[in-house]
Parts: C-alpha cells; structure tokens; sequence
C-alpha cells in the first residue's frame, strides 16, 4: 500500500477522485439547500424522501467534508503541477 | 379677446358648488406607506420575507373569517376581525430569525394573546398555548412564556396592515423564538394542558423549544 502511495501518478489519482466526490457532494449540498428553501418542490420531485428537515440535517453534515475533500483535491492538483513543472524543468537543464 | 359674462361665471360657480354638496364625499381610508425606520432603527422592509409555509399564501375572507378561543378555557369565545382590534394596541420592534439563514426586522403591531386568553379565562391546568392555522399549520408556545413575553398577535407589520402573503388576518409575533414558531393566518388559539405538543414542523424534527438561542433539531 504504502509502495503504491509513493508514486505520484497514484496520488494524483486519489486527488482526481477526492475531485469528483467534492462534486457529487456539492450537487448534494445544492440538493439539500433547496430542500431547506424550496422544500415543497423537493419534496415532490424526491417521491417524499427529503422533506425540509431532514434537508436541513444532512445540508449541516455536508460543509465539512466538502470543504476537506475540496481543499485535498486542490492541495494534490497544485502539488502535482508543481513538481511536472519541477521535472521539466530538471530535464530542460539536462538537455542543455 | 372677449370678457366672460359675470352672471354665467356666478351661475357655474353656484351649479359647481351643489352638484358637489349634493354628493357624499366618499371616505375611503388609504392604506399607509410601509415604515422603514422606527426610532433611530432601521427596518426590514416586508417583501424581505421568504415565501417558507407549507401550502402557499392563505388568502382570508374577512367575510367567514372568526378567531377561535378554545381549549382549555372557561368560555371559548368565536371573535370576528374587528372584535379581536377592539382591544389595547402594543407595538414593537422584534427580529424574526427563520432556521433557513435569513433574518428580518420588524415593527409588529397587534394585541397581547394574554388579553384574549383572559377575556377567555384560562382554566388551572392550561400550560400551552397552541395555534392553529387556516392552512393546518400548527405550533405552540407555553402559556407562561406567552403572558410573560407580552407575546403580540400582530395585525400590522411596519405600519400597514399584513398583507395576505405574510399572514392576514393575523401573525403570532414569537420574539426569541425560530421563525416556525410565527404561525400566520392564525384561525384558532387553543389552550391545552400538554407541554410536549408538537407543532407542524416540531412533529418533523425541529426542536419543540424553538429558542433562538438553542439547538435547530429536536436531537443532534
């Protein structure tokens, strides 16, 4: 595990995927937003399943963990550019 | 240019003043321009409000509509609209705070539920005080915290009377309380020896205290 973790191309990997949770956790966020404010249409078009309470107690579960993932997910994505930029130039210097 | 005939300016002048005595000048009472500042305070205006109850606007025919005082009382009393005025007017400034983030500032005017609760009189055991609204809507308060609090039934919202859409004919003022506690288009007060009641949105989750200052949920 820990071998696997050392490689960049691994760790960008659980990055790209911290990404896509962070966004399917924003659209729920939106989701449960709407719940809270719009939740008689919510309501309706989730068949009962989330009315305005239980909306509003998921909506305050969400926050935190989107901001994490989201902070994780940009915190790799910058980590990796840097060190592709790093290695280029590494490897310009050794050309020349 | 030729010079008006006195005797025919006399007599228009004559025919324009009977024809305006003969008629009775209507009185027809304007409705005032909302108040945005009171007392040095700025004030929300009442379209701040959010559109949150459960099914839309109620809109109440002064015609059928009676406030009801039920329950737990020695008279229920049947009040209509100008029969529950008809009694001391209170004023105040009090902040709605609704569990959906916003908030709005208003000067509320109405009269004291206690008043109305007393001309009903209030039997020993009576503790809650439970509101019922023309949509079904229902929420409750204790009764010592409604006669201590001076708790308003407001009919007025920044000098012009509510309009249907914030809750005519009339809106419990719950100052310190969440916004779900401000039942609108309140139909029925009635007294209840249930402390542990829940409301609409109490029965639901929220928490059945409904303090500002408190927790949202009824459990974490």
């Amino acid at each position: 595990m820990l071998e696997w973790l050392k490689q960049r191309r691994n760790i960008r990997k659980i990055g790209r995927w911290f990404g896509w949770v962070a966004l399917a956790l924003l659209a729920f966020t939106v989701l449960t937003g709407y719940g809270i404010s719009q939740f008689r249409i919510v309501n309706s078009l989730t068949l009962g399943l989330l009315d305005k309470v239980s909306s509003h107690r998921l909506h305050h579960y969400t926050d935190v963990p989107l901001v994490i993932l989201a902070l994780a997910h940009v915190t790799i994505a910058a980590w990796g550019r840097l060190g592709a930029r790093k290695r280029r130039r590494t490897c310009e210097k050794q050309i020349l | 240019m030729r010079k008006a005939n006195p005797l025919i300016l006399t007599l228009l002048l004559i025919g324009v003043v009977l024809a305006a005595c003969s008629r009775p000048i209507p009185s027809t009472e304007l409705e005032g321009t909302e108040i945005r500042e009171y007392q040095g305070e700025d004030l929300s205006s009442i379209n701040d409000f959010r559109e949150n109850s459960i099914k839309g606007p109620q809109y109440v025919s002064l015609d059928e509509y009676t406030l009801e005082i039920t329950g737990l009382v020695e008279k229920p009393l049947s009040l209509p609209y100008e029969e529950v005025l008809d009694r001391d007017q209170y004023s105040k400034v009090v902040t709605l705070y609704c569990v959906e983030g916003w908030d709005a500032k208003i000067l509320w005017e109405g009269v004291l539920i206690k008043d109305l609760i007393d001309r009903a009189g209030a039997k020993g055991e009576a503790n809650t005080v439970i509101f019922h609204a023309e949509d079904g809507y229902t929420s409750s308060l204790p009764l010592d915290f409604v006669r201590e609090n001076n708790i308003l039934l407001a009919h007025k919202m920044n000098g012009v009377t509510l309009p249907p859409e914030r809750g005519f004919p009339f809106q419990v003022v719950a100052e310190s309380k969440w916004g779900y506690k401000w039942v609108k288009w309140v139909t029925q007060i009635e007294l209840s020896d249930d402390p542990d009641y829940k409301g609409y949105w109490e029965e639901r989750g929220y928490n059945n205290d409904g303090d500002v200052e408190g927790p949202i949920f009824e459990r974490p």
